[in-house]
């Protein structure tokens, strides 16, 4: 079962997330902001993909995704945006620190596992 | 009580509801799912697996029914035969004893003739007059025993017939049970085909249930996402207005915060972002 690991620092978007994706057949692990999200990456090698909140407080998220990508045991984690912005600055920033996908919240479930499931696959193969 | 106190107090309650309310939503959906799952396996009871459910244990009855009913059969036949056998060895031994009787009646009329010349011979002829009676009293002897045997074989010869008419009996009584066996198989098969239908739907209407469930626990998560972005919101509000209090110096009334127009998006959800309603859902992939 792949494992997925949810960073937000809304328990009621974790927890709606993780429903989603549990539903679909995966494993969810969650971390409430970017620094705890750093440390969970760290700590668990087997997590396939990160899908990650911008607006956090301690570490953000494009802080997080900066930091994460920049260990090359990391270059292939997916990572996908899950927030309410939809500033193109942002969206290219992220894009350019190696996410790999944008979700504008509220966002519908069966969109968000499809998204989830072609990106786990682009990186099983 | 102050704004920010009461914007804190409304995320904290709203956000404990939402997450309760997508608690039973999980439940909800696992409780479709459990019950989809107990469905199919007494779907899957009734209309059969390759070795399971009620289709493949008729069928196995069915079979174990057939191979008694042949055997059965084939031993009636063997039976049959002994019968018709057991006559030709009755009307063997009715030669034979017919045979036995006609060297009886030889062997007296033997010892017949050895006493009328024993009675016209010399003292010789007494030794002849014993054989004679010896010959005479074996042939009735002979002829004792040949009635008997003639007694058995009529005995037989009468049972014989009876033991074939029983055989016979029985095999056109298997054959019609077989003929209703066989119209009764046909029904069970009507009925277990039926039966097998009938559970296939039951499993495709299980595995619907489960989809719509889990396509209506979406519908309600997107509905609950609310929370977050109101939440995002009033903390954005929450925080413009201490920007606001450090700037006048004092805690502002909330009419002066109504009253504000000059900070662009205070009166709007998102604070000074409002939530990109138009692209909201969005999935972009890179």
């Amino acid at each position: 079962m792949q494992k997925i690991l949810v960073v937000d620092d809304s328990p009621s978007v974790r927890q709606q997330v993780g429903l989603a994706l549990r539903q679909a057949g995966f494993q969810v692990i969650e971390a409430a902001d970017g620094a705890e999200g750093v440390t969970a990456i760290d700590a668990d090698p087997t997590i396939c993909m990160v899908i990650c909140d911008v607006n956090m407080p301690r570490m953000n998220g494009l802080e997080m995704i900066e930091k994460v990508k920049g260990q090359a045991k990391n270059a292939n984690l997916p990572i996908m945006m899950l927030t309410s912005e939809g500033q193109q600055s942002l969206i290219e920033r992220a894009k350019k620190a190696g996410a790999k996908g944008w979700v504008v919240k509220p966002f519908k479930a069966e969109l968000l596992v499809a998204a989830v499931k072609k990106l786990a696959v682009q990186r099983g193969s | 009580m102050r704004l920010f106190d009461r914007v804190a107090e409304v995320n904290a309650v709203s956000e404990r509801e939402v997450i309760a309310a997508a608690s039973a939503v999980e439940r909800i959906v696992e409780r479709a799912r459990g019950a989809a799952i107990e469905q199919v396996a007494i779907a899957r009871t009734l209309g059969g697996g390759s070795e399971s459910g009620i289709e493949a244990t008729l069928a196995r009855q069915s079979r174990l029914v057939s191979s008694w009913q042949a055997g059965l059969l084939e031993r009636l036949r063997k039976q049959e035969e002994i019968a018709i056998r057991s006559v030709a060895h009755v009307q063997s031994i009715d030669k034979a004893s017919a045979e036995i009787s006609r060297l009886a009646f030889a062997s007296r009329i033997l010892a017949l003739n050895v006493r009328i010349e024993a009675a016209h011979a010399t003292e010789h002829a007494r030794g002849l007059g014993a054989v004679a009676t010896e010959m005479q009293r074996l042939s009735l002897e002979i002829a004792a025993a040949n009635k008997l045997v003639a007694q058995l074989a009529e005995a037989l010869s009468a049972t014989v017939p009876v033991v074939a008419q029983q055989a016979q009996e029985i095999s056109e009584s298997v054959v019609a049970f077989s003929v209703d066996i066989a119209a009764s198989s046909r029904e069970v098969e009507q009925e277990t085909a039926a039966l097998r239908s009938m559970a296939r739907q039951s499993m495709e209407r299980a595995d619907a249930l489960v989809q719509d469930v889990v396509g209506s626990s979406h519908e309600v998560l997107s509905h609950l996402q609310f929370q977050d972005v109101a939440a995002q919101g009033l903390r954005r509000l929450d925080f413009a207005t201490e920007e606001l209090i450090q700037e006048i110096g004092q805690e502002p009334l909330l009419a002066d915060v109504l009253d504000l127009g000059a900070a662009p998006g205070l009166m709007e959800i998102g604070g000074d972002k409002a939530v990109d309603a138009d692209n909201a859902g969005d999935v972009m992939l890179f």
